[in-house]
């Protein structure tokens, strides 16, 4: 029995380090994993990019108009991968854990869990993106509803941002305030606690993506029908808040887990 | 990095700590209140200067909400005004070297409540309290825990939209300024010469374009929100 657990061996070999040693190592992983979240930016603003190459072909005089409202959507779009790099320069150059009490695991596993967390960030990078490609599309096509079409799209993906904001509230609860940290349980369920805080947050790449098609679709139709812009408006938010319903489950999972654990009380 | 990215506290009065938040809300609520007062002094019926540009703002902004809230709400227009000429200022105060106040969760968190507040009397006030609570009940029953949550989700969304995107800002800024600095100084210059001019686009990024985009947004879901709540 003595070494064919191992996971009790591996936990062992972690104890063997520096409590700082490993909360230091915990920090690079979660500050990598963090980064994770740039390929929605990418993806996204690829698309806005030959939307508006498309829209410049469609509609030469008003080239200069789509390119803007990309620009403005690709910006936008960029929203999520600047938080994770914000994330992870907290973790790199002011991390909070390292002065932390408590166990140095949990505080570690705190670290990759803010990391993973904001892979969450794929998904409004995709989806805001789409929109942003949406409303060059829509500029091109209807130059003079361009300001109602435009307005559309920056509504529509500042809803399809909240989940990305959900891991980012959580990831800052993570490394500034985890209650987990002080708690007097096993140290595997609280670590593995810890990881799980983070891991559901992933679930946020859905409701990014998807109100962000909300978006897209949105813009189209604002840009389209600009008489209807305030009903499109409404529409789509009421859909984007039902698209939000699996976000707001991995949040509430999320926060269980860390402020009302009920697999401590098994112990 | 001493002391974390949070507000400093400036000084304290009978126990109660004042950060730079309070101390430059307060800078930013006296501009905008001597500006507002010695604008509107002297109103001539044919407006000329700043009478001009004023009054292009208010317009603006009666305009939008009654495009976006319909015109039997255009009363939400001097609340949205005000919410949204300060978060302006408020974003727009990194520029001169402040802290800007929505860098603090506290500012963000308190103006996403009153949303939250405005949401939910309006609601029952023109649905009447007993229809407003059957709507949580929609589509079905089982329906009401995640409705509440749901709920209760919109002022946290609203609020570290706006924090997470200035306070992201602020973070990159103060590391750039403190790398330059080293830089130059490890290059053997004393004056972080680096720091002039190299930070520019970025301040236009954080804090012009983010800034005055979710000033913007804040007021827009704010509008939303609120006329939903009440259609």
């Amino acid at each position: 029995m003595d070494n064919t657990n191992f996971i009790m061996i591996f936990l062992d070999w972690l104890m063997s380090f520096d409590k700082i040693a490993i909360i230091l190592a915990g920090s690079a992983i979660g500050a990598g994993l963090a980064m994770i979240a740039g390929i929605g930016p990418g993806i996204g603003q690829g698309y806005a990019a030959g939307k508006a190459a498309e829209a410049t072909a469609t509609n030469p005089d008003s080239s200069k108009q789509a390119t803007m409202v990309m620009l403005l959507g690709a910006g936008i779009a960029e929203t999520s991968g600047i938080l994770s790099l914000v994330i992870a320069l907290i973790l790199l150059f002011g991390n909070p854990l390292i002065s932390q009490p408590g166990d140095g695991l949990v505080i570690a596993v705190s670290a990759i869990g803010a990391g993973l967390a904001m892979i969450a960030g794929i998904g409004p990078g995709v989806g805001q993106g789409y929109a942003a490609g949406k409303g060059a599309e829509a500029t091109s096509i209807n130059p003079e509803g361009s300001r109602g079409s435009t307005l559309v799209m920056l509504l529509g993906s500042a809803v399809a941002q909240t989940s990305g904001i959900f891991s980012m509230v959580i990831a800052l609860i993570l490394m500034y305030a985890n209650p987990l940290v002080n708690s007097h349980g096993s140290t595997i369920v609280v670590a593995a606690s810890t990881l799980g805080a983070g891991i559901a947050m992933i679930a946020g790449i859905g409701p990014g993506i998807g109100q962000g098609y909300a978006a897209g679709k949105g813009t189209e139709a604002a840009g389209k029908r600009p008489k209807y812009q305030s009903s499109v408006i409404k529409t789509m938010i009421l859909g984007q808040a039902v698209a939000q319903t699996t976000g707001i489950y991995a949040l509430v999972i999320s926060l269980v887990l860390m402020f009302a654990n009920p697999l401590l009380k098994l112990l | 990095m001493d002391g974390g990215f949070g507000a400093r506290i400036i000084f304290e009065i009978g126990g109660i700590p004042i950060t730079e938040t309070i101390t430059n809300t307060w800078m930013i609520m006296i501009a905008l209140v001597v500006f507002s007062w010695f604008a509107t002094r002297n109103l001539q019926k044919v407006p000329k200067g700043l009478q001009n540009f004023i009054e292009a703002v208010v317009d603006g902004i009666y305009k939008l909400t009654e495009q976006t809230m319909g015109k039997d709400k255009v009363g939400f227009a001097p609340y949205i005004g005000t919410l949204m000429i300060y978060l302006i200022f408020a974003n727009l105060s990194g520029l001169i070297g402040l802290r800007p106040p929505t860098a603090d969760v506290n500012t963000t968190m308190g103006l996403a409540l009153l949303t939250f507040v405005m949401i939910h009397f309006f609601g029952m006030k023109t649905k009447g309290v007993k229809n407003y609570l059957k709507g949580f009940l929609e589509p079905f029953w089982p329906m009401l825990p995640l409705n509440i949550v749901g709920e209760l989700a919109t002022p946290i969304s609203l609020s570290f939209r706006l924090f997470g995107n200035i306070v992201g800002g602020l973070i990159i800024m103060s590391l750039l300024y403190g790398g330059l600095a080293s830089l130059s100084s490890t290059l053997g210059i004393s004056i972080p010469v680096f720091q002039a001019a190299i930070p520019a686009p970025l301040h236009l990024y954080f804090d012009v374009f983010a800034g005055v985009l979710q000033s913007f947004i804040f007021a827009m879901l704010t509008m939303v929100f609120v006329s939903i709540a009440m259609d």
